[in-house]
């Protein structure tokens, strides 16, 4: 495995090439990564791999042509290749009139904790493989649960970036996950999927609770009943958030869809867009965070941005390109893939603020609530205005701490309206991946039922 | 492309593996030169070119599998990974696993493309030109405020090499483009899309005009910014060739990849059951003519073979990849597909269609006093218990039987078991459409059929 010093010279030798052969402008962006997982499918241990790559991605501009190309070799004479295709795709693509040259040099990055552990890099599959074995033992001991999905998965990564504006920047990091996906069936009904999420960039997430929450939703969910359509209070979770919020109001929130006239909320700052409780910032600076880094994907310092707050809409988030198109600069949200794709505006860790209640004390003395846990169908929502159908499953009515499932339940509405009716906000938050957000409650969500 | 050299160390690698106590070893091997580029609002951006080559190595040892990729081809660069694969297996075997694999007679193929026009002979400024002149048909009109159109082409060689053993090398030439338009009139904003594909190289804008596929889009976004709001309800509903498609696939044929339908999905227990009635078949069919899904072989090496999902009403065939076809003692299908090298393959659909038998669409339209036509869906999902949603973003009334006004934000959602059992009559024109499909991994599939008339369909709004 090369080290980040290493790196480092292969992009700064890029950069310098690139200048040399005429080009106006270069970025080059070289990773390694490892990344080594074990899954299990429908009660049995199925697959162990491990996978060691890294490439090279590289950016010129000559004359405000653009081109890119890249290889997922290391080697010099394939390095070099590329930067010959990119330099050829320049000549040949026509011109960019917004083109606003790369970042230039920042003086200052943050020292962000808790991004890298030694243990995790140097992690061996037989570990790996025991968390899945752990996963898979707890929810198997049940006769009428069926493992789905259980993975887990520890990955180390090693990159370095620099340009011909003076950015030169380098760093490593680690993140593990377990994910888990269970069904119940108790002879007369499968349960809809109900799946779980771990995440952290420190160590290997402790696979007990997560199953034991996983196993005891799949239960919770058997025997369900239908209601009769109104309007419901509806209290989502997480990963339901992460669904409905991720295809309507995040997309709302990125500064190309800003700039193009595709954000239902371009022209609203300093409006009040959501209820007085709702703050929702992009952190990329969080210890910790699975999203985090010290530089976002062109060497940009990450920093905490303020989307909303307090109901009152700030701002966006920019990359370097869509940020000086809306006279803005960067905010430092250009996230790269992979070596082998450009950086695209998105977030680093988007997260709503929590409030002060525990979910357990609403429900216990709420009347009448749809929780749900997930949601299906988020991906046919309209992000241009707002609009989402989607079915909710699992989910239950949960009326003073008692839960019963209940199937064929729709909410339908507009996220614009939704995130008016703010009624509860959990204290307790969780990470679904870079997405964190405590759980919510809505007045008044149109539920259609299938009854 | 010449592989030239590699299907000799792909097999020394796979010998090793089974000496070293693999029951099953694989290799397969990608070498392929891809294009990419969007055209965001005019502005031709994001253009990428690239010479892609690397290799998946996949053992099965104990009952379980172990996998591995690299982009190092040398020798040395194929025994690491192998190496990886089986340390991994071995690791994963500690306690014995509890899956299988088919094995097959020993082959040797050599599969080429049936290329029209070679995406490598066709400039990169003949590409930008074409979708320039889609993106200039979709901004004749004031209500389009931002447009996208993404292509993308590839041109490869894929060398297969097992402990069968087989040695199957396979060409392809694949385009692909993908456009979305967004409008707004008023305070009404709206998103509508499409995508087309070709499988002998070059040849969309010989299958799709950019004034015909223009209009068409342009036409599908008026009814989404003028169309009304559907009524909330149950309805009788005529599906067209796209909708029906794309419903077979999502909502169907995922409950019928066999990984998914023995961890407990709708169909698990349903093979052999009458599930619909006698005039409905639906077949995920390799040998469709230029589907995005028409293979000779998988990527497992495996002879592509028609999946009958139901035949005549019948629950017939799950389809299956090597794992599977043992597990269930059934004929391998050829299912199993990987995005690239980097990932093992997995059950997934290719061409999937419901069989058309002999309805004209006026004939499904009679009779209907109130109901919905529904003509594109934009996504959707199912879930294992064959619970659905789709979202349409093509959709108009029927009134007396006839196709009446545009229906903006239409979804539906039901049970897709209830869904097919509800098919009462099934139209007689069958059309192939292109997409993308996630599991995962995205790869190319096709998925089509007739017009369809199906009653008791669920209606949702999207409220607004």
């Amino acid at each position: 495995m090369l080290e980040v010093s290493e790196l480092l010279a292969i992009v700064q030798y890029v950069v310098e090439k690139g200048l040399q052969r005429g080009a106006d402008e270069v970025e080059a962006y070289a990773s390694v990564s490892t990344l080594t997982e074990a899954v299990a499918e429908n009660n049995a241990l199925h697959t162990a791999s491990k996978v060691v790559e890294g490439g090279v991605g590289i950016r010129v501009i000559r004359g405000g042509r653009v081109g890119f190309s890249y290889t997922n070799s290391l080697k010099e004479e394939d390095i070099l290749r590329a930067l010959e295709s990119a330099l050829s795709i320049a000549e040949h693509v026509p011109k960019d009139p917004w083109w606003p040259g790369l970042p230039g040099r920042y003086v200052k990055y943050p020292r962000v904790g808790k991004l890298y552990s030694e243990k995790l890099a140097n992690v061996g599959i037989e570990e790996v493989i025991e968390y899945v074995r752990e996963m898979l033992g707890a929810a198997a001991s049940r006769r009428e649960l069926t493992v789905v999905y259980a993975g887990a998965d520890v990955s180390f990564g090693a990159e370095a970036l620099a340009n011909s504006s003076g950015i030169e920047v380098w760093g490593k990091g680690t993140s593990a996950s377990l994910s888990i996906e269970v069904v119940a069936s108790d002879g007369s009904s499968v349960t809809p999927s109900v799946h779980c999420f771990e995440g952290s960039r420190v160590e290997i997430p402790d696979p007990e609770p997560l199953t034991r929450e996983c196993v005891d939703k799949a239960l919770k969910s058997l025997k369900p009943v239908r209601i009769s359509s109104g309007r419901y209070e509806v209290l989502l979770s997480p990963y339901a958030l992460d669904s409905l919020i991720g295809y309507t109001l995040a997309p709302a929130l990125l500064g190309d869809n800003v700039v193009r006239g595709k954000s239902p909320i371009a022209d609203k700052v300093g409006e009040v867009i959501a209820s007085s409780e709702i703050t929702i910032i992009d952190d990329g600076t969080l210890e910790g965070g699975l999203g985090s880094s010290n530089f976002d994907g062109e060497g940009v310092p990450t920093r905490k941005n303020e989307l909303v707050v307090k109901g009152v809409l700030k701002g966006f988030v920019y990359d370097n390109y869509w940020g000086r198109r809306a006279g803005k600069g960067s905010t430092g949200n250009a996230l790269r893939a992979t070596y082998s794709s450009l950086p695209k505006v998105g977030f680093n860790n988007l997260m709503i603020s929590r409030g002060s209640e525990s979910v357990e004390s609403y429900l216990g003395s709420a009347k009448k609530v749809l929780l749900i846990d997930n949601l299906q169908g988020a991906h046919t929502s309209v992000p241009e205005t707002g609009e989402f159908s989607v079915v909710a499953a699992p989910a239950w009515i949960v009326s003073k701490g008692e839960f019963v499932a209940v199937k064929d339940v729709m909410i339908a509405g507009n996220i614009w309206d939704l995130i008016k009716s703010v009624s509860f906000i959990s204290r307790e938050v969780k990470s679904v991946g870079s997405f964190v957000a405590p759980w919510i409650s809505f007045k008044e969500v149109p539920v259609v039922s299938k009854s | 492309m010449v592989l030239s050299g590699l299907p000799d160390t792909a097999a020394k690698v796979v010998d090793w593996a089974v000496r070293e106590g693999a029951s099953f070893a694989e290799v397969r091997i990608d070498k392929y030169v891809l294009t990419y580029f969007s055209v965001v609002d005019g502005v031709v951006k994001d253009v990428v070119a690239g010479v892609e080559s690397g290799a998946s190595l996949r053992v099965f040892y104990r009952g379980v599998w172990g996998f591995s990729s690299t982009t190092d081809l040398s020798t040395e660069g194929l025994y690491r990974a192998m190496n990886y694969a089986l340390a991994s297996a071995r690791a994963l075997s500690a306690q014995g696993g509890t899956s299988s694999v088919c094995l097959l007679p020993s082959r040797d193929d050599f599969v080429r493309a049936d290329v029209k026009v070679s995406v490598l002979d066709v400039p990169f400024e003949t590409k930008v030109r074409d979708a320039l002149e889609l993106y200039k048909v979709l901004v004749s009109k004031d209500y389009v405020k931002s447009v996208t159109v993404t292509y993308m082409d590839g041109a490869g060689e894929s060398l297969y090499v097992s402990s069968d053993p087989r040695f199957i090398r396979q060409e392809y030439s694949i385009s692909w483009l993908g456009v979305s338009v967004t409008g707004r009139e008023g305070e009404r904003r709206a998103s509508v899309g499409e995508e087309i594909g070709s499988t002998d190289g070059y040849t969309i804008w010989s299958r799709w005009l950019q004034e015909e596929l223009g209009a068409a889009l342009l036409n599908r976004l008026e009814g989404q910014l003028r169309g009304k709001s559907p009524t909330s309800g149950i309805f009788t509903v005529v599906l067209a060739p796209p909708a029906v498609g794309a419903l077979i696939h999502e909502a169907f044929g995922h409950l019928c990849e066999a990984d998914l339908a023995m961890s407990g999905s709708a169909v698990k227990d349903l093979r052999g059951k009458v599930i619909a009635k006698e005039f409905i078949t639906v077949v995920d069919d390799p040998a469709l003519p230029g589907g995005f899904g028409t293979i000779k072989y998988d990527d497992e090496g495996v002879e592509a073979k028609p999946a009958y999902l139901v035949k005549d009403g019948v629950l017939r065939d799950f389809m299956v990849n090597r794992e599977y076809a043992s597990k269930l003692g059934v004929e391998p299908t050829g299912n199993a597909r990987a995005s690239t090298y980097k990932a093992p393959p997995l059950i997934r659909m290719r061409n999937t269609v419901l069989a058309p038998r002999d309805y004209a669409l006026d004939e499904l339209l009679e009779g209907i006093k109130f109901g919905y036509y529904l003509v594109s869906i934009s996504g959707g999902e199912t879930n294992l218990d064959g619970t659905f949603h789709l979202g349409l973003q093509e959709a108009y009334e029927i009134v007396n039987g006839e196709v009446g006004e545009p229906v903006r934000n239409l979804s539906i959602s039901g049970n897709s078991l209830t869904i097919l059992r509800n098919a009462e009559a099934v139209g007689k024109d069958l059309q192939l459409h292109y997409g993308r499909c996630s599991k995962g991994q995205t790869v190319l599939v096709s998925f089509g059929g007739p017009h369809v008339r199906v009653t008791n369909v669920l209606i949702g709004a999207g409220g607004g």
